[in-house]
């Protein structure tokens, strides 16, 4: 039953996943593009110094990346189970209805962080070939909290979509955008380092946050 | 209305290709122009060559080829490192039968660079006039805005948006007094707190007089600086320099750049030949000995040098090697006919302009015509008759692989759809 | 088994994450509003009247020029008892005095005694890349030029060259090298420098080692010479800043583990302990101005500044003591505390970096949360439900506040009355 779930998620994600992917190798593109030209122009020290020193982002394409990824996914996901209540069917067929809750949301998060994991990976692959590790480090941690900010906007886009009322609708969104600000605040190269954690905590704990709102959505004309 | 949409989007198709398709060939192909900078020695009385290559490392040679350490070059220009060379007790007491006074240099050098870029641009008519004599050895900027524009002088107070009555009457009494005519037509200055003194601005009038407008104890002083100049004012750049010996440069409607000199707003026409504002950079220097003329063009450099009498010492110019392989050029006329730039180099206005290939109207044409080949192949792949959407083969022709790429964007949905619409 | 849980889990996050959300809205907001910029002044010595003079906005936002007494002043005057540092504008006037203090003065000796530097409580935290240039110290030339290597710190140093863009196995095997040489024990425990190029000479890094000692690495020569400062507080070293300057009188300063602030003389790395009272490095920020007569330190928080003169071998002379205008009025501060039991941080206090911190406003707050109880209740008997809170709407409401009670009213469906829904 688990698979059969996990399985109709795949159908309805593989084309998010495709698609996102594809954005993100976009941007990569054209990083690796600029930076081609750059290096190619000028030694290198100057760069390098100029980027520690001037805090330039050559990735800044990513920082709402997070935030797309975490948008798409719950629009793909949600959308079309929702305006002609497919996800009722699904709450009554003979499973765990929180259960399969679980499984989609788990198949949402799963796909954000396959997305994410990649493109930061790639990413640093890309900033190790031109800079010294310590730039490298500093990319990873700046980038990290953009990509993080893909679970709040996921979960409570989620949760914005699934529930029935719709002033808490609009809550949700307003609490999703929020947060998800919160980790986009502008601060310079590893400013989130002493409170990664702490975040992540954050937007772990908040994909819990469409269940209530899915039982509403069960309860809504029962 | 299916087909005007689709030839809409075609177009937008194109625009989007043709900006950024070249950009992005010529970010890749572009190949690298080492840094080079020529100057003039008047201790070894000829030409220096300062390059730097892709590396960043520095290399300095004569005009004959051979190779000199930094120390050297240095030597040879005291002028410039007279820093290093006083450092070095190195510092000759005459250069040229002229004395040098280490301290006081400062006064006797002066650079002004001009880009085509400041020669005009949009610009809001309102000017700061910094108060020339406040009496505090530093410069501020004025709590005021001033405006030229209308039938007299304004000044806009910063704090409350408005204007400053007495003030402002003031300054327009002073400027008919001066057979000053409103509206100005454009006004140049100098407006930042971060030089020695103040200048005020240089004002154009309605029939075409220069006006030098200066701000002294908060009363105008003015002075008639040019009067029936009949080439006309383009631009002033004034610049102000504890040596006091220009005002700036001051470039005519003709394209012709001039002096104007200190006390007097005498012109004194540039002995270049060749120079366009309008596209190339100038950069002047002047030190105890001579002036130095260096005009930058995109694959040439050519380096005046005059006395202070304006009598031409030596020239020099020197060819760059192209940024752009031969090869590279070509493959780009055959692919792109057009490309369309945002803005023009090296101006400030923002606008979309097409820029047509012609360096290679052979290869370009081979484009086109291959383009032609391109959108056949491709009807025939998806068996779309050759007669469907007959502008499509203009489109191709006309914007070559740029309006091929726009039709397979756009879709084949009406092509296919007309010949059975015929039919029923 | 579990469904009750889940959903019981999901309430409790989208409850708590509400509060969150609103203790950074709401304040935020709220500061906005009410929140007044406490203006600061700038805080000169005078050597005439032997006093700290101050230029700044009145909290009514009035410019002025005021002594410690509350005197005004006009600016001229203000700037001729302020000699040494407003010398241009007084050498201008020629009211300059010919001596002050017994010590005659000239422009020259005017300008090579001042140094002014900044000390921010955020410098001592790290932030951003840590990847740093080993300049040239003794180059021949007077400008400072970028190496081909820059080096970052892992416990050992290390080199990586830009032209290949690989580690330079050399230079880092010669810093070791001469790190060892010079009896330093490893792991580098912490860098210092200043990674500019400008600045008007280089004095290069200090280093930690292991065992908490201070050394000092420069490059002379394109050799790496590594010196012990045989500098050892007991309490530790908590953080060195090199400000370089043409006086070379320092290194720069040293703060130590407690809280002591240093000036690193350049003679035999001395140092010299400045007697700052109530100073906390962690909280305030620190002026420094070196003058020909003294020197002259200003530091303080947002609640007060401190300033102290001393003489020109450290030793204090005068010092002066003000409070400065709270943020907030005394009823705004009372109303935020009810309002806000807590804020959430989320930008650091002292650097750019992002922040996660809980904020409790004090005792006050509890007020606003006995107010919250008592309209829960009033809310709950209206709509006809029992009124003793569960455990989830007492935690929200005890935690949380006006926050919490915002959160229910929309969690709950209190807007619309609904019933019996469940409690966790």
């Amino acid at each position: 039953m688990i698979q059969a779930l996990i399985f109709k998620e795949w159908l309805k994600l593989r084309w998010a996943l495709c698609g996102l992917l594809l954005v993100g190798l976009g941007i990569l593109g054209f990083m690796a593009q600029s930076l081609m030209a750059d290096f190619a122009s000028g030694p290198a020290v100057p760069i390098w110094q100029n980027l520690v020193e001037r805090q330039v982002m050559f990735f800044s394409g990513f920082k709402s990346f997070g935030i797309l990824t975490g948008l798409v996914t719950a629009l793909v996901q949600w959308l079309p189970d929702t305006p002609n209540r497919g996800l009722r069917l699904q709450f009554h067929l003979p499973f765990p209805q929180m259960q399969g809750m679980a499984v989609m949301v788990g198949c949402g998060a799963g796909l954000i962080f396959v997305v994410s994991l990649s493109m930061l990976g790639l990413l640093l692959l890309l900033t190790r070939y031109y800079f010294p590790p310590p730039v490298v480090e500093a990319v990873g941690i700046t980038m990290l909290p953009w990509l993080m900010a893909g679970l709040p906007v996921y979960a409570m886009s989620s949760a914005a979509l699934v529930e029935p009322h719709p002033l808490r609708k609009i809550c949700y969104a307003v609490i999703g955008w929020q947060v998800a600000a919160l980790y986009l605040e502008g601060c310079g190269y590893a400013g989130f380092k002493e409170v990664l954690f702490s975040y992540l905590l954050l937007g772990l704990g908040l994909l819990f946050a469409p269940f209530l709102p899915g039982k509403r959505f069960k309860g809504e004309g029962l | 209305m299916t087909t005007l949409s689709r030839y809409a989007a075609m177009a937008f198709a194109i625009v989007v290709l043709a900006t950024f398709l070249p950009r992005f060939f010529w970010q890749a192909m572009d190949g690298q122009q080492e840094r080079v900078q020529m100057v003039y020695s008047s201790v070894a009385q000829s030409f220096l060559f300062w390059t730097q290559d892709r590396y960043g490392r520095d290399s300095y040679h004569f005009e004959t080829g051979e190779e000199m350490d930094r120390r050297a070059y240095a030597l040879l220009l005291p002028f410039r490192f007279a820093r290093d060379l006083v450092r070095w007790g190195e510092m000759p007491e005459q250069v040229g039968g002229v004395d040098v006074n280490p301290e006081t240099l400062y006064r006797e050098v002066q650079e002004i660079r001009m880009r085509p870029r400041s020669l005009g641009g949009p610009e809001i008519p309102l000017y700061h006039l910094l108060e020339a004599a406040s009496g505090f050895a530093d410069l501020e900027m004025p709590k005021e805005v001033l405006r030229l524009s209308g039938k007299e002088a304004v000044f806009i107070r910063l704090r409350d948006g408005r204007p400053d009555m007495e003030k402002s009457q003031s300054f327009t009494e002073a400027l008919e007094r001066a057979d000053f005519h409103f509206p100005a037509k454009k006004a140049w200055g100098n407006p930042t707190t971060r030089k020695p003194f103040d200048w005020g601005l240089f004002v154009l009038d309605a029939r075409g007089d220069l006006f030098h407008l200066m701000q002294v104890q908060g009363r105008a002083v003015v002075r008639a600086a040019l009067k029936d100049f009949s080439p006309g004012v383009r631009h002033v750049h004034v610049e102000e320099h504890r040596g006091r010996h220009v005002f700036g440069m001051l470039v005519d409607e003709r394209g012709g750049v001039y002096r104007m000199n200190f006390p007097d707003y005498a012109l004194k026409p540039l002995p270049l030949k060749g120079y366009d504002p309008s596209t190339m950079r100038l950069v002047w220097r002047r030190d105890p000995l001579v002036h130095q003329y260096t005009v930058m063009e995109d694959n040439a450099l050519t380096l005046t040098v005059t006395d202070h009498g304006d009598n031409m010492l030596k020239e020099k110019r020197m060819e760059l090697d192209p940024v752009r392989s031969e090869s590279a050029r070509k493959m780009a006329s055959f692919l792109f006919p057009f490309r369309i730039f945002q803005s023009f180099p090296d101006s400030g206005f923002l606008t979309l302009r097409a820029d047509v290939s012609r360096d290679f109207p052979l290869v370009t044409g081979l484009g086109l015509f291959s383009a032609l080949f391109g959108l056949f192949l491709w009807r025939r792949f998806l068996g779309i008759s050759w007669k469907a959407s007959p502008l499509d083969w203009l489109v191709a022709g006309g914007c070559g692989f740029f309006g091929l790429l726009a039709i397979i964007w756009a879709g084949h949905v009406p092509a296919r759809r007309l010949p059975e619409r015929g039919k029923a | 088994m579990g469904e009750r849980i889940w959903i019981s889990i999901s309430r409790w996050v989208l409850c708590l994450v509400g509060v969150l959300v609103l203790a950074v809205v709401l304040p935020r907001m709220f500061d906005m509003a009410f929140k007044k910029s406490s203006p600061s002044s700038f805080v000169l010595y005078s050597p005439v009247t032997e006093g700290f003079l101050f230029s700044g906005n009145s909290p009514e936002g009035e410019f002025r020029y005021r002594d410690e007494a509350g005197n005004l002043y006009d600016r001229k005057t203000y700037m001729s008892l302020t000699p040494l540092f407003w010398y241009r504008d007084l050498f201008a006037w020629k009211i300059m005095p010919e001596t002050l203090g017994g010590v005659p003065i000239t422009r020259e000796a005017v300008e090579a005694g001042a140094q002014f530097f900044r000390y921010r409580p955020g410098d001592m935290q790290r932030e951003g890349i840590a990847l740093w240039p080993l300049l040239e110290s003794a180059s021949e030339f007077s400008d400072l030029r970028l190496p081909e290597t820059l080096f970052w710190n892992k416990g050992r140093l290390i080199f990586e060259n830009g032209l290949t863009r690989r580690r330079d196995a050399t230079f880092t095997e010669a810093v070791e090298t001469s790190l060892s040489d010079a009896g330093f024990v490893f792991p580098v425990a912490a860098v210092w420098g200043n990674p500019t190029t400008k600045k008007p000479h280089d004095d290069g890094w200090f280093l930690l080692d292991a065992e908490g000692r201070l050394f000092h690495l420069k490059q002379e020569k394109g050799l790496p010479i590594c010196r012990n400062t045989g500098l050892a507080p007991p309490s530790g070293i908590r953080h060195v800043a090199v400000t370089e300057d043409a006086r070379k009188e320092f290194f720069g300063y040293l703060i130590t583990g407690d809280g002591g602030f240093h000036v690193l003389m350049q003679e035999n790395y001395a140092l010299v302990r400045l007697d700052l009272e109530d100073f906390d490095p962690d909280t305030m920020g620190l002026l420094f101005m070196a003058d020909l007569l003294g020197r002259t330190l200003v530091y303080g928080d947002g609640e007060g500044f401190y300033a102290l003169r001393l003489d020109r071998e450290y030793r204090p002379l005068h010092r002066y003591t003000e409070a400065r205008f709270p943020a907030f009025s005394q009823g705004t501060a009372v109303a935020r505390a009810i309002l806000f039991p807590f804020t959430l941080k989320t930008r650091a206090s002292y650097t750019k970096a992002a922040d996660f911190a809980l904020v409790p406003s004090g005792l006050l707050s509890l007020v606003g949360i006995l107010f919250a109880f008592l309209s829960f209740v009033l809310i709950r008997k209206k709509m006809e439900k029992p009124l003793c809170p569960g455990i989830r709407e007492g935690v929200v409401l005890l935690l949380g506040g006006l926050y919490g009670l915002l959160v229910l009213c929309v969690e709950d469906g209190w807007f619309r009355g609904e019933k019996g829904q469940s409690r966790s």
